[in-house]
């Protein structure tokens, strides 16, 4: 594996599987503006590299992130807190192409959850704690945290987080659906990275066309969706990997993909 | 009083009083968690006689102990009475002397019928609810739960000694508790990746 990166987020690779490490274990992985903007940064040249299928976002064993730092968010004017980078980061991450896996142990809270709720998949620790606190301190989540879980848990999960600042154990995560995996909690780099290398092993434009697809569903009617994936479907069958998936499940030898 | 200077290091022991409060007990649990970081096995001995003064507490103290990362063994002296039935059920075993047996209307326990379903099964739990004569300690032992020992302690570090290799006892607890709680190939899939870390395999 090899790695660059700064003192707060780690960037490695894993063959095709970018790994982002969020490194400031000595405030539990909070969420500063620079993280925030490296991780932005990064997915977006990650979406650009051709070599990168899959990419997973952790913090490592002991915290996935604490939330966002108190201090940086205590410095915001309500016109000031639009225009920030903090907020075009959240953003900048939701909208990344390719598929992400977010690596979680111990606390998910506030910002940190509505980081990992933006990835696609969930690898969860058995220490993990998932929460959006923001109530107690009299504000809202603000980078999704009132919407992304609706869609995992159904309505009364969300509500409990965003009015009640309910925290939710891993195993009571996983049964409500906002895990989508439970591994020891020190297996959660090697288990997340494990989860993306078989992403990173079907065909890369077809994976990035599924993502598109799916989230499409939050984002037009179940009829311009169903019309939408039609039309993606279509854009694929063009594609030398479709040509490549079907020719290689006829003739049983495994695909070998190109992304293109 | 936690008397974990003089066990081994493996085994982390506190005596409960029959003095203290439940609130005084849950604290004192709390403590002996945090304490028993390196510890393969908590041992709880003492007195489990009495009446429940703070049913709120016991669910909690009960919760406590059903979360512990490490195995948990009962070594109850005496009568074991409402207040100290739950945490006996809450453990993950006990070992209980010649001398101990129930007392009191015991079957006013708080978390009784849950933890009897949780630990013994429905068909057990049921056995012992609803059959008024039953001897519920001859049940335990009989299924397995607990153990009628001369020497409770003795056998409790003797357990604790095999637990602490490896850590194993901890690895055993926590999938036990995956097993609780994910669907089996979910909880198998969880024992894997721990097994494979343990052995020093790569994923």
């Amino acid at each position: 594996m090899s790695a660059s990166g700064n003192a707060s987020v780690r960037a490695e690779r894993a063959n095709a599987v970018l790994l982002l490490t969020i490194d400031r274990p000595a405030a539990r992985n909070a969420l500063n503006p620079a993280i925030l903007e490296r991780l932005a940064e990064e997915l977006t040249a990650a979406d650009q590299d051709s070599a990168i299928r899959a990419i997973v976002i952790t913090g490592g064993e002991r915290n996935f992130s604490a939330g966002a730092d108190i201090d940086a968010l205590a410095g915001h004017s309500p016109a000031s807190y639009m225009a920030s980078p903090t907020r075009r980061a959240f953003e900048s991450i939701a909208s990344t192409e390719k598929p992400i896996v977010a690596g979680v142990a111990g606390f998910c809270l506030g910002g940190g959850c509505e980081v990992a709720l933006a990835c696609d998949l969930i690898v969860a620790g058995d220490n993990a704690v998932f929460g959006q606190p923001e109530i107690n301190l009299g504000i809202i989540p603000g980078a999704g945290g009132t919407q992304l879980w609706r869609p995992r848990t159904g309505s009364g999960p969300q509500i409990g987080a965003a009015l009640l600042g309910n925290f939710v154990d891993v195993w009571t995560a996983r049964r409500i659906g906002l895990a989508d995996e439970v591994v020891p909690a020190e297996c959660i780099v090697e288990a997340s990275i494990a989860k993306a290398q078989d992403i990173a092993a079907k065909a890369p434009l077809a994976s990035r066309t599924a993502k598109a697809a799916l989230r499409s569903a939050g984002m037009m009617d179940l009829q311009a969706a169903l019309a939408h994936e039609v039309s993606l479907m279509a854009g694929l069958l063009g594609t030398e990997d479709a040509k490549e998936g079907t020719a290689a499940f006829l003739e049983k030898r495994p695909p070998q993909y190109r992304g293109r | 009083m936690t008397d974990h200077l003089q066990s081994p290091v493996a085994l982390h022991r506190i005596e409960f009083s029959g003095t203290e409060t439940d609130a005084e007990r849950l604290a004192r649990m709390r403590r002996a968690l945090r304490e028993a970081e390196k510890s393969a096995v908590l041992v709880l001995a003492g007195s489990f006689d009495g009446d429940v003064m703070e049913v709120e507490v016991i669910g909690e103290l009960t919760g406590l102990l059903l979360e512990a990362p490490l195995p948990v063994f009962a070594l109850p002296s005496g009568f074991i009475g409402p207040r100290g039935l739950p945490i006996l059920l809450a453990a993950d075993r006990a070992m209980i002397g010649s001398d101990t047996s129930t007392a009191g209307n015991w079957r006013n326990s708080p978390a009784l019928t849950v933890l009897l379903h949780h630990r013994l099964g429905p068909l057990l739990a049921r056995a012992i609810l609803f059959s008024p004569e039953s001897d519920l300690l001859a049940v335990l032992t009989e299924c397995g739960f607990a153990i009628r020992s001369s020497d409770p302690a003795a056998d409790a570090r003797e357990v604790a000694n095999g637990l602490a290799e490896n850590g194993i006892g901890r690895r055993f607890k926590r999938s036990l508790k995956a097993s609780t709680e994910l669907p089996l190939k979910e909880a198998l899939a969880f024992d894997v990746w721990s097994s494979r870390k343990a052995q020093g395999g790569a994923p």
